[in-house]
């Protein structure tokens, strides 16, 4: 039987928007090439730690000095682990130059980093999509918040997304599953938080894709509270390529996926101005193959999927498909964080809780909103929690022996800690681009990185800290402290931004479909497209216009416009 | 088996596992080279066992923190730092030689005596250490610790972590199936995590 090289849809990429892409095409009838660059990873065989206790690794989780000299990128955070060793991009095989510190966390590997990511599922709403355009800032958005609401609406019933109804205009309330619980500090703060700042601070539970009741048609039990999630689930308690999109893919029979599969360029023709297809080095043969198909969607992440771009049509465009802009590879954003306050929690000495949640709790901005207008523009939002001390505290004047183990035996103190999760501004100075003067394993150009910071996120920050001091303090909560660790940009793992969506092909790569101006049968819909970066965490939007450019494009072929 | 047969079976068969060994996710680790003798293991048994000893409870030496410790030096820590705990063990045993008795010869309550005095004495040391780190806007990591305080950290982690620190010292729940966030607490042990 001979390979089909023909199909009527490629998708570039498997994690999360290209596992959306591949379901919403497959579904409408379309014969769909999935392409991933790493290896197959199938839901519940291959999570050979799912059910793994920490005491069963030799090094109880902790990174080797091994892991540590081969990962110098993925050892700046937790992601270097030793229950997740494997699942993150070998840096070896795969460099990338830093032109300044660029913390690029990747999962190559099908499924991405969906296996992997941290599952806070919030929507835009209009405050972001008018943000540019307000401020007179980068481009403005193509769309606002009708145009994607109805497809927040699909994305959220499908992949289950569990949240409470809060009826804020900047935080849109969605199809929500029952919230994962907040426990009694947390409602005792939140209660607290309502009395304070003119009642205009919000503790709510987090909005996650760990869904709080079973979704027999996708044979996916509800969350079992073990917060295992990075490790795979092998309930389907949250929403990943493997639990979700690829199952109801495959069934349709209408998918090819295609592992060790690394698409290195968009094939352009010059004269239908369309693309005909894909170029792919079998990455464990090194053999060069071509698939032809009507549509192409790119959805290898943000930087990747641009570098594709950049990869492409370069006999027509020096910087390849979608530089005739000036903005492909440019304007890249990431969240700020790992800015926030902690503090001890008196008078719930009598109280405890059962089972390991994978959420805790989240505050929407309140910064900028109302008429306010700080020494920056955008805000942040926090991510926290309470919860007991264990045996990693310190107790006063113990040191050794029985008195020492019976303390650290029990419960100690409640704490509660938060991070803020910053909106970063699109910059032209923070880009990517192609160094062809460095190769990868498979002799392809890499991408040289150079962002930093800027002075309104600086200037966030301060706020970010202070903010977070003062509203614990206000609920009452002892020995605040403000929090500052290092942070890298990338370190959100949320790069967004270098093939931004906009009106004018002159200022952007992409239109309000999702499609690129100079070939509109190769849709971005991955974090590359966002023309802002609001300060809620992204991974949901990249769902919804996912599938909302699906249609478009199923649409379009039904009309013959591509 | 050829590419094109192995891609028609996965998208003729869905859930199944690939053929081949190689293409496992989640790579298994493996504890690497021990860098550490019997003799070694036993003497780091009693240290721990003295940190954290058998009550009613299981302590150091039923969850084999002295073997979990060389296998967690060996490959975890730098050459350097596995230098500073070959000294720990050193310095320890000296302590003991000072007081005119071998560590493996001495006492519970003498052994308890001697590590009460180093600890409460690292302790100190190691707290002026990070204060003088954060005062000069070094890394909490880049203190100067007491040559103790490693040791006695790598003893609480390695019993805490294991299988009977976590469920029959402290408590465990492998698939909690739900999560009560307002339940009444009566002394009961803590939660391993």
């Amino acid at each position: 039987m001979a390979e089909n090289m023909h199909y009527d849809a490629i998708v570039v990429g498997s994690g999360i928007s290209g596992g959306w892409a591949a379901k919403e095409l497959t579904e409408k009838g379309l014969k769909v090439l999935m392409l991933e660059r790493g290896r197959n990873i199938e839901h519940v065989t291959d999570y050979v730690n799912a059910d793994n206790e920490t005491w069963n690794y030799p090094h109880r989780g902790v990174a080797t000095q091994e892991m540590v000299d081969n990962y110098p990128v993925l050892k700046r955070d937790y992601a270097l682990n030793e229950q997740t060793f494997g699942m993150w991009a070998n840096e070896k095989d795969s460099p990338y130059i830093e032109k300044k510190r660029f913390d690029w966390f990747r999962g190559y590997h099908v499924g991405g980093r969906s296996l992997m990511w941290g599952r806070q599922s919030y929507r835009l709403s209009d405050l972001d999509f008018e943000a540019n355009a307000k401020d007179g800032i980068a481009t403005d958005w193509p769309i606002r918040y009708a145009d994607i609401a109805p497809w927040y609406d699909h994305a959220e019933k499908f992949a289950g997304i569990s949240g409470s109804v809060e009826g804020l205009d900047h935080l849109p309330d969605g199809q929500f599953l029952p919230p994962i619980p907040l426990n009694i500090v947390e409602k005792d703060v939140a209660a607290r938080l309502r009395k304070s700042f003119g009642g205009k601070r919000y503790l709510i539970n987090s909005r996650v894709a760990n869904i709080t009741e079973p979704k027999p048609e996708q044979n996916r039990v509800n969350c079992q509270y073990r917060n295992k999630c990075w490790l795979g689930c092998p309930y389907g308690g949250y929403f990943s390529t493997q639990s979700a999109t690829l199952p109801v893919a495959m069934a349709t029979g209408n998918l090819t996926l295609r592992p060790f599969s690394i698409v290195s360029r968009v094939i352009y023709d010059k004269d239908t101005k369309r693309a005909k297809g894909v170029e792919v080095i079998d990455a464990e043969t090194n053999q060069t193959y071509e698939y032809t198909a009507k549509v192409v969607f790119l959805n290898a992440s943000s930087f990747n999927s641009t570098w594709v771009l950049m990869n492409s049509a370069t006999d027509v465009w020096e910087g390849g498909l979608g530089s005739s802009s000036g903005e492909l590879g440019h304007n890249v954003m990431d969240h700020h964080f790992r800015v926030g306050a902690e503090g001890r929690v008196e008078g719930f000495d009598d109280k405890y809780y059962f089972g390991r949640r994978p959420a805790g709790f989240y505050i929407p901005r309140f910064r900028n909103l109302d008429g306010e207008q700080r020494d920056y523009t955008r805000g942040f939002g926090y991510q926290g929690s309470a919860s007991r001390q264990g045996w990693k505290r310190e107790i006063a004047e113990l040191n050794v022996g029985k008195d020492l183990k019976d303390a650290l035996s029990k419960p100690g103190d409640w704490t509660i800690g938060m991070t803020a999760f910053g909106e970063m501004l699109p910059s032209h100075d923070n880009h990517i681009a192609l160094d062809r003067s460095t190769t990868d394993k498979w002799g392809l150009p890499v991408l040289a990185i150079s962002v930093e910071l800027g002075e309104n996120e600086r200037k966030m920050r301060v706020d970010m800290k202070q903010d977070a001091i003062d509203m614990l303090e206000a609920a009452g909560i002892k020995d605040v402290k403000g929090t500052e660790r290092d942070y890298g940009v990338g370190m959100g793992i949320h790069e967004m931004g270098t093939a931004r969506m906009g009106r004018d092909p002159k200022s952007s790569v992409l239109n309000g479909n999702n499609q690129v101006w100079d070939a509109p049968n190769v849709y971005v819909t991955d974090g590359a497209c966002m023309t802002s970066s609001s300060c809620v965490n992204p991974s949901l939007t990249y769902m919804a216009l996912t599938a909302r450019a699906a249609a478009h494009a199923v649409d379009s072929l039904k009309k013959g416009e591509l | 088996m050829l590419r094109r047969d192995f891609l028609t079976m996965i998208a003729a068969v869905t859930g199944t596992a690939m053929i081949g060994g190689r293409a496992m996710a989640y790579d298994p680790t493996t504890a690497g080279t021990n860098a550490f003798s019997a003799e070694d293991t036993a003497f780091l048994d009693e240290v721990a066992e003295v940190i954290i000893p058998k009550t009613d409870t299981p302590g150091a030496k039923d969850a084999a923190v002295g073997a979990f410790m060389t296998v967690y030096v060996s490959d975890c820590y730098t050459a350097q730092d596995q230098q500073g705990f070959r000294t720990a063990m050193e310095n320890l045993k000296s302590a003991a030689t000072a007081q005119g008795k071998d560590f493996m010869q001495m006492s519970a309550d003498e052994r308890t005596t001697l590590l009460d005095g180093i600890a409460r004495e690292a302790r100190t040391a190691s707290a002026e250490g990070a204060a003088k780190a954060k005062a000069e806007g070094r890394a909490a990591k880049n203190a100067d610790l007491h040559w103790f305080t490693p040791l006695h950290q790598l003893v609480l982690f390695g019993f805490f972590t294991s299988e009977v620190g976590s469920n029959e010292v402290l408590r465990y729940e492998a698939v909690p199936g739900e999560y009560i966030g307002d339940l009444a607490y009566n002394g009961e042990p803590a939660w391993a995590t």
